[in-house]
C-alpha cells in the first residue's frame, strides 16, 4: 500500500502549469497588472507583458547583433508580430513535460505529457482597456481526480472567462470564471502551496472579483458560487481575501484568506505571504499557510499546514536558478509529513520560449513507517505565440 | 592559500566600506510598480569646506544610465532626449546643515532645486525629489503602462577636504 502513497503526487502532474510569475517582483513589477489582463496573474499576457517577456526576461543573446531592442519587441505581439489594431489580442500557448518519476530506481519511468495547448482571446474596449473581456479555451488533461469532485473528464474546456471593468487605474470588477484570489499564484501548480487550499489548474471558479491598488496596497476580494461545470453538490461557494503591503519600494508582505462549502465539506484557508525583490530578477518567495476541512458526512475533520519557500537568482539575462523548499503536514494530529525540495533552471533563450528543468526530491517523515527518497526530473518546455 | 588572503585583504581594503559614486532615480510606473534607473558614471567633484559642502558642477551622461531592462534603457534615453542634451548636470551646488541648492539641468532645461544630504565620512548621500514635467518632459507611456510625474533621487559622491 504504502507505495501507492506517491500516486496522488504523481497525478499532480497530469496537468496544465498555471502561467503566473509572482518572483518579477525582482524586476520591479510588484503587481501583476502591467503585464496580464487579470490583475491576480495568470492568463493572457498584455502587450506591454509580452515586451517585457521579450526585453527584459528573455535572453539578447540568439538575435542578430544588427537587432535592437526595439526590433525586439516588435516582434513580441501575437505570432511575432506588432498589433495592427487596439481591440482584439490572441495567444496560443503550449506546454509539454518530460517527467522522469522514481529517478534512479528499477521502476523509473519517462513520460511525455501535453500539460497545455489552448488559445486565448481577449476583446478590449474604452480608454486605456478599461473594459475587457477575457477568455481561454484549450486542451485539458485527463485527470483521476476530476470525476471525485463531480467534473467530466473533458479534453477540451474553458480555463477562464471573465469581464473586466476597471472603474479607474486602481479598482476594477471582474465577473466570471477564473482562479481564486488566494495566495502566492506560483507557477507550480503541483505545489503545497496551491494544492491544498485548492487553489491549483483545476480549481477556477465562476465569481465576481473586486481588485485594488492604493497607497502601497493591493488586494482583492472574490465572492464565488463554485465552478458551474461541476454538479452542484459538488460546487465550493464561498469568498476570499488577498491582500499585500508594499514595504521599501521592493517588497511585498500580505496574508490571503478563504472560506467556502459544498453539499460535502467546508474549507477554510489562510496564509501569510511575502516576496522579497533582490533586483535584478533576483528573488525569494514565501508563503505558510493552513486548511481546515470539516466533513459534513462525519468522516471526520483535519486541520493542515503548508509551506513554501522558493528562491530565485538571475546570473545572466534569460536565465534563473530556482530552488525550492516545500512542507506539507495534511493532518496537524497525524505523525506524517512531507517535505518536497530541489533545485531548478529556467531559461528563456529567446522571447515566446521557455526551458525549465526541475529535479525534485520528496520525503515522507512518519514516525510509524518509513519510505524511501523518491526522486523526480521534469524537464518542460513551454511556448507561447 | 596565501594568494587567497590576499585577495581576501584587497576586497576587504578601505574602499569596500564606501558605497560607489552613484545616482539612482526611482520612478514609479501607473497602474503599479517602480524601476530604478541608475548611473554610475558621476563625474564632478565635491569639496567640503569646514560644515559646508559646494560643487561647481556635477555632471552625468544620460546614456549610462541602467533600468534592468535593455528597452526601457532606450526609452529612458530617448524619453530625456539623450541625443539632444546627453548630460544632466547639478551646477552652483551649495550645502550647509544638511540642506543643499544647486541648479538641475535635465533636457536642456534649468531649475533650481533643494536637496538634502548625509555627511557618511568621507561621501556625501544625497536625497532629491522633482517633477519630470518641471523639465518639459512629456508624460511617458509605453503600451498602456505610464510614468509617474515625481521622482525622487539618491546621490551618492565622495567628497574631498578642502
Amino acid at each position: 500500500m504504502k507505495k501507492y502513497i506517491w500516486l496522488p503526487l504523481l497525478m499532480m502532474f497530469f496537468s496544465q502549469f498555471a502561467q503566473a510569475y509572482p518572483q518579477f517582483i525582482a524586476h520591479g513589477y510588484p503587481s501583476c497588472t502591467n503585464c496580464h489582463f487579470n490583475p491576480m496573474g495568470n492568463g493572457p499576457l498584455t502587450d506591454y507583458g509580452r515586451s517585457v517577456g521579450a526585453d527584459g526576461i528573455s535572453s539578447g543573446a540568439f538575435y542578430p547583433k544588427s537587432w535592437n531592442e526595439e526590433k525586439v519587441a516588435s516582434l513580441s505581439g501575437f505570432l511575432f508580430r506588432t498589433p495592427v489594431q487596439d481591440h482584439v489580442r490572441a495567444q496560443l500557448n503550449y506546454r509539454g513535460l518530460q517527467m522522469v518519476s522514481a529517478l534512479g530506481t528499477s521502476t523509473q519511468k519517462s513520460t511525455w505529457i501535453n500539460m497545455q495547448a489552448s488559445g486565448q482571446l481577449v476583446l478590449k474596449f474604452l480608454k486605456d482597456d478599461r473594459l475587457t473581456v477575457v477568455g481561454e479555451f484549450g486542451y485539458n488533461p485527463p485527470s483521476s481526480q476530476a470525476k471525485s469532485v463531480g467534473q467530466q473528464n473533458k479534453y477540451v474546456r474553458s480555463r477562464e472567462h471573465y469581464v473586466g471593468y476597471r472603474i479607474s487605474p486602481e479598482i476594477g470588477v471582474y465577473a466570471g470564471f477564473m482562479d481564486k484570489a488566494y495566495g502566492l499564484r506560483v507557477s507550480e501548480h503541483i505545489a503545497f502551496s496551491r494544492f491544498m487550499p485548492e487553489v491549483t489548474q483545476n480549481d477556477q471558479t465562476h465569481g465576481v472579483m473586486v481588485h485594488g491598488l492604493w497607497n502601497g496596497w493591493e488586494g482583492a476580494v472574490h465572492g464565488f458560487v463554485g465552478s458551474l461545470y461541476q454538479e452542484k453538490e459538488f460546487r465550493q461557494k464561498g469568498g476570499s481575501l488577498q491582500v499585500e503591503r508594499q514595504l521599501w519600494n521592493d517588497h511585498r508582505v500580505g496574508g490571503s484568506f478563504m472560506y467556502s462549502k459544498n453539499d460535502y465539506v467546508k474549507l477554510a484557508s489562510y496564509a501569510l505571504h511575502s516576496r522579497l525583490s533582490f533586483n535584478d530578477g533576483s528573488a525569494l518567495l514565501f508563503e505558510l499557510g493552513q486548511t481546515e476541512k470539516n466533513s459534513l458526512g462525519n468522516k471526520g475533520d483535519s486541520v493542515g499546514r503548508y509551506g513554501l519557500l522558493q528562491t530565485y537568482s538571475r546570473p545572466i539575462r534569460g536565465l534563473y536558478f530556482i530552488g525550492n523548499i516545500e512542507y506539507q503536514k495534511t493532518d496537524l494530529s497525524s505523525s506524517s509529513s512531507v517535505v518536497r525540495w530541489g533545485p531548478g533552471i529556467q531559461y528563456f533563450p529567446i522571447q515566446k520560449l521557455e526551458l525549465r528543468a526541475d529535479l525534485y526530491n520528496s520525503r515522507v517523515f512518519n514516525s510509524n513507517a518509513s519510505t524511501i527518497d523518491r526522486w523526480m526530473l521534469l524537464l518542460q518546455t513551454h511556448l507561447w505565440l | 592559500m596565501k594568494i587567497l588572503l590576499l585577495f581576501l585583504g584587497l576586497i576587504c581594503s578601505n574602499n569596500a566600506y564606501s558605497a560607489e559614486d552613484s545616482l539612482s532615480l526611482n520612478v514609479k510606473l501607473t497602474p503599479a510598480g517602480s524601476f530604478v534607473a541608475k548611473s554610475n558614471k558621476l563625474k564632478g567633484d565635491v569639496v567640503k569646506d569646514g560644515t559646508s559642502f559646494k560643487a561647481e558642477k556635477l555632471t552625468v551622461l544620460i546614456s549610462t544610465f541602467k533600468t534592468g531592462m535593455a528597452l526601457r534603457d532606450e526609452h529612458f534615453c530617448k524619453h530625456l532626449k539623450c541625443e539632444a542634451n546627453p548630460k544632466a548636470t547639478l551646477s552652483d551646488f551649495v550645502g550647509t546643515n544638511g540642506v543643499g541648492k544647486g541648479i538641475l539641468e535635465v533636457a536642456g532645461v534649468k531649475k533650481p532645486i533643494e536637496v538634502t544630504y548625509v555627511d557618511k565620512g568621507n561621501q556625501l548621500v544625497a536625497q532629491l525629489n522633482f517633477k519630470a514635467s518641471e523639465f518639459g518632459l512629456p508624460p511617458a507611456k509605453y503600451l498602456g503602462v505610464g510614468v509617474n510625474d515625481e521622482v525622487t533621487g539618491e546621490v551618492t559622491i565622495t567628497f574631498k577636504a578642502k
